[in-house]
């Protein structure tokens, strides 16, 4: 094949990245995050408690060797804690270089979304959930509410990891 | 204006290498300082230096430090031909200390990718104002004392111009680079035998004038006596680089001589930056052989030179055999050098035949075999060039490496110690009879702690470059204060992990800055109080038990309580009564923020803003600050570091269902204790009494807002730590013994929550993959 198609397939794919988002779920509510935050998934292992965490941060993990924060997505959207069990998973993400790994009820597929099958988020209710919102996804006639992993650290640490990345 | 779009890599070496010039220059300064005296290997030194900072400066394109360094590369050039008188070395002195610190800022401008600056002007014409002052007031002696050169007059040359036969015309290769530095050479090498001459141009040094002229129209000189046109053409004839010349009406064209030899070196493949490498080679090469010429000639700033060396090798031309294996000895101590072969060298072939090359592998055959009977002829002692130095063979042994490079080796390493713990004693195993399995095992382990011993000393350096910067500022200081002021160097050998020498450099500036300014009485004080009028400073470095104890003493007025106390008192700083201060603890107030003792602010200090700035940088590389004083005598600093901050001994202890990490070297011991030894105050406090100290209790479980079961004093554990002068004892479930661990540090999303004043300072990896958090006792306490 051409190099320069193959630049050009190359492009398209991640043109393709764009749409794509992976879906875990919260008490039946779908979520999407943008596939290129995600760097991988892992079932739960066991977490080191870090005192003076505000509370929707769990703790830190050791995958192998690095260690990374994990943040109860239930808990930052403040929801009920729930036990956790086999299902529960940690999706290990990159945002601005910094890795951060947040816990969910479920893992459920990657889906491919298109920019016109995305409505822009409704205005804010009464979830606290919907701050973290930037659009819904339609697909097979169920919403999926997709994240602004940005937003999903607050904006003060969002500053304070700017300030670190220095 | 340099633009700063360079490649990393190369900016790196050039900062590197400029860097450590630099630092030599100022050791050669104050060493010529001290002595009074400059001596001509020191001159050597210091025009090398500057002629490789203007060549390497000149390829970054920052034309501005190429430019000082040009200027002062010419003064020394001068002073290396004529001497410099002593009373003008200090003068001498202060200027190439002020060059020196120009181009240390303006490097470390371009470390940080700031624009440099484009005012020399200054500079410049301080520099030929005292070039200037040199050749006014000495008339340059030639070797052959008593003779005097002509005095310049512009009248006097085109009178010579009607004598053809006094007047001799040199014309030098087309391209050899400086012709005024090689007219000038020829000038003196004529002087040498002589021959008494005027030269036109008559300014050679310095002048961008001369060498255009010298290009242009050939470089004149005008003989005193025609009787000498004989010796000057045998000198001609053996000249380097000269294209012809005529000499008493005749013309000679210089016939190559045969007998050169020629060096054809080729580079490692792939190395980059051939150019450059050929040019750091044949600098070296100048320092052994100063008449070595190479092909291409024209190395920096030129792509085709690259190709050349690349493809074709990279030619140094030895005119005279019996130094081909100085050279040689040289070019095998190269860098990067793959190969290299001899070869005869005739300048008039258009093509060099190559005659018979006996190639050379350096990378397969060290010293042995044909390679060693080709290369390592014995340095012979009586070489005019100034021998290299020790110094030079053991740093091109080195190599510099990344630091990054390392902290991924060093963590690569760390994740292999535990890895191997985690195998061996994986759960599997037990109870099961693996002779083999054992052995192997044993051996994993030893070898592995080897590596990490490797690597560990891969980042120690020895603290001498730190402890070497302080000769300037006490130096500097003593003009400015008028005192004297010695410093003495104790245990510089002494190595510790890299970071700590970057971390201890400004605290002991502060140190001895603040030694320097109100710790050492003026002169006649120290008279009046009996003290010798010499002050003394000591810095000195020692290993002890894991740790590193870095001291700064100075045999000043040492530290008065009262003096402390009131000053704090006014400022706000005390908490208690000042009676209840001890003497230790009235030291201490020295290392709180805004606190200085000296009313008016100095250049040097006084801002209040010191003391505190040590104790903060040497408590972030995990170290302690004491001060210990005797009233009238003295005082001493002392930074108590542990040697390594990637691997340290630890205490693991249980606290609910976490294992929390107490650095061993903060534990004083560890005991039960029963109900009835506890006390409480009025507050509530719980405090223990041990050896008739009463010492608070701190349980871990509150301390960090952890949940446990054990909460009983009776049936967890105490243990008395002591750090940052205070001292407690903390309660946790139980002890799980002593570890060594590999420290890392918290992720940055983390570093918002304020962990460390929580006493949480890094976290490390157990046998079984779980995390423990590494507590740091002296925030925990306060």
């Amino acid at each position: 094949m051409d190099w320069l198609q193959q630049a050009e397939l190359q492009e398209q794919e991640t043109v393709v990245a764009l749409n794509q988002y992976l879906t875990f779920a919260i008490d039946e509510q779908s979520f999407g995050i943008s596939i290129s935050d995600v760097v991988e998934i892992i079932s739960l292992c066991p977490i080191a408690q870090v005192p003076q965490f505000s509370g929707y941060a769990k703790g830190i993990i050791n995958l192998r060797g690095r260690i990374i924060p994990v943040v109860d997505v239930r808990l930052r959207f403040h929801m009920p804690e729930k036990p956790y069990d086999s299902r529960t998973c940690i999706i290990i993400t990159n945002i601005n270089e910094l890795d951060i790994g947040f816990i969910v009820d479920e893992v459920q597929e990657v889906v491919d979304i298109d920019q016109g099958d995305v409505e822009p988020a409704p205005r804010l209710t009464g979830s606290y959930a919907h701050r973290f919102i930037i659009g819904v996804g339609k697909r097979l006639g169920k919403m999926i509410l997709l994240l602004d992993s940005q937003r999903l650290l607050n904006e003060e640490e969002v500053a304070a990891l700017d300030v670190s990345q220095m | 204006m340099a633009d700063i779009t360079i490649n990393d890599s190369m900016a790196e070496m050039y900062l590197y290498e400029t860097n450590s010039l630099l630092e030599q220059l100022d050791q050669i300064l104050l060493g010529a300082e001290k002595s009074n005296e400059f001596s001509e290997e020191e001159i050597n030194s210091i025009f090398r230096i500057m002629h490789t900072i203007k060549g390497s400066s000149a390829m970054m394109e920052f034309n501005e430090i190429a430019k000082v360094a040009h200027k002062v590369e010419d003064l020394f050039s001068y002073i290396r031909n004529n001497g410099v008188d002593r009373e003008m070395n200090e003068d001498l002195c202060n200027l190439v200390f002020q060059a020196n610190d120009f181009l240390k800022e303006e490097i470390e401008k371009v470390e940080n990718g700031e624009p440099l600056n484009s005012d020399i002007a200054f500079l410049e014409e301080r520099i030929l104002n005292f070039l200037g002052v040199l050749k006014g007031e000495t008339p340059a002696p030639p070797p052959p004392p008593g003779r005097s050169i002509p005095s310049p007059s512009a009248a006097e040359p085109p009178a010579a111009t009607t004598d053809d036969s006094r007047e001799v015309l040199v014309r030098f290769d087309e391209g050899c680079q400086m012709e005024n530095v090689r007219a000038m050479i020829i000038l003196n090498k004529m002087r040498e035998i002589g021959v008494q001459c005027v030269s036109v141009p008559e300014r050679l040094e310095n002048s961008e004038a001369a060498v255009q002229e010298i290009i242009t129209r050939g470089f004149r000189v005008v003989l005193e006596d025609a009787a000498d046109v004989g010796k000057v053409t045998d000198l001609l004839n053996n000249s380097l680089n000269i294209a012809s010349f005529t000499a008493g009406g005749r013309e000679y064209k210089l016939a190559r001589k045969k007998e050169a030899s020629a060096i054809r070196v080729f580079f490692e493949d792939g190395c980059g930056m051939e150019n450059m490498r050929a040019f750091q080679l044949l600098n070296q090469v100048l320092e052994v052989y100063p008449d070595i010429r190479s092909v291409p000639e024209q190395l920096i700033n030129n792509e085709e030179a690259t190709q050349q060396v690349i493809h074709e090798g990279f030619l140094l031309i030895v005119s005279d055999d019996g130094r081909v294996g100085d050279v040689l000895g040289v070019v095998e101590q190269g860098l990067h050098v793959k190969s290299y072969a001899t070869e005869n060298w005739e300048e008039t072939a258009a093509d060099e035949a190559p005659a018979a090359p006996v190639p050379v592998s350096i990378a397969k055959e060290e010293q042995s075999g044909p390679a060693a009977a080709v290369a390592v002829k014995p340095q012979p002692a009586v070489s005019p060039a100034p021998a290299p130095e020790s110094g030079r063979v053991v740093k091109q042994n080195l190599i510099s490496v990344s630091l990054n490079k390392l902290d991924a080796l060093m963590e690569l390493v760390g994740e292999i110690v535990i890895t191997e713990s985690m195998v061996t004693s994986s759960p599997d195993l037990q109870d099961l009879e693996l002779e083999n399995f054992t052995k192997s095992a044993r051996q994993l382990r030893k070898l592995t702690g080897e590596l990490q011993d490797i690597s560990m000393s891969l980042r120690m350096v020895s603290v001498s470059g730190a402890f070497q910067k302080m000769f300037r500022i006490v130096r500097d200081m003593n003009k400015k204060l008028d005192k004297d002021v010695e410093l003495i160097l104790v245990g510089e050998e002494t190595e510790v992990d890299k970071t700590i020498v970057d971390s201890i450099a400004d605290p002991l500036m502060h140190l001895v800055r603040n030694s320097m300014d109100h710790g050492i009485e003026s002169r006649a004080d120290r008279l009046a109080g009996g003290k010798p009028e010499k002050g003394k400073i000591v810095l000195s470095a020692q290993n002890s038990a894991g740790e590193i104890l870095i001291t700064v003493q100075d045999d000043g007025k040492g530290l008065d309580r009262e003096v402390l106390l009131n000053k704090a008192a006014e400022k706000g700083l005390l908490t208690k009564s000042p009676a209840e201060y001890s003497e230790k603890e009235a030291f201490l107030l020295l290392l709180l923020p805004g606190f200085s003792t000296k009313s008016e602010v100095t250049e040097f200090s006084g801002r209040g803003v010191g003391m505190d700035v040590v104790k903060k940088n040497i408590e972030k590389i995990g170290g302690t600050v004491t001060i210990e004083s005797r009233k009238g005598l003295g005082m001493a600093s002392i930074f108590k570091i542990p040697l390594t901050l990637a691997i340290i001994d630890a205490m693991k202890v249980a606290v609910g269902k976490s294992i929390l990490t107490i650095p061993i070297n903060v534990i004083n011991q560890t005991f039960k204790c029963t109900a009835q030894n506890i006390i409480e105050d009025a507050n509530g406090t719980q405090m223990v009494l041990i050896r008739n100290e009463c010492y608070p209790i701190i349980r871990l479980y509150e301390a960090l807002d952890m949940e446990t079961e054990v909460t009983d004093i009776e049936e967890g554990i105490l243990i008395l730590v002591e750090a940052g002068g205070s001292a407690a004892c903390v309660f946790a479930d139980e002890l799980l013994g002593q570890y060594q661990v590999v420290v890392k540090p918290l992720p940055s999303y983390l570093s918002s929550y304020d962990l460390r004043d929580d006493g949480i300072v890094g976290c490390t990896i157990l046998g079984d993959g779980s995390i423990s958090l590494i507590l740091e006792m002296s925030s925990l306490l306060h």
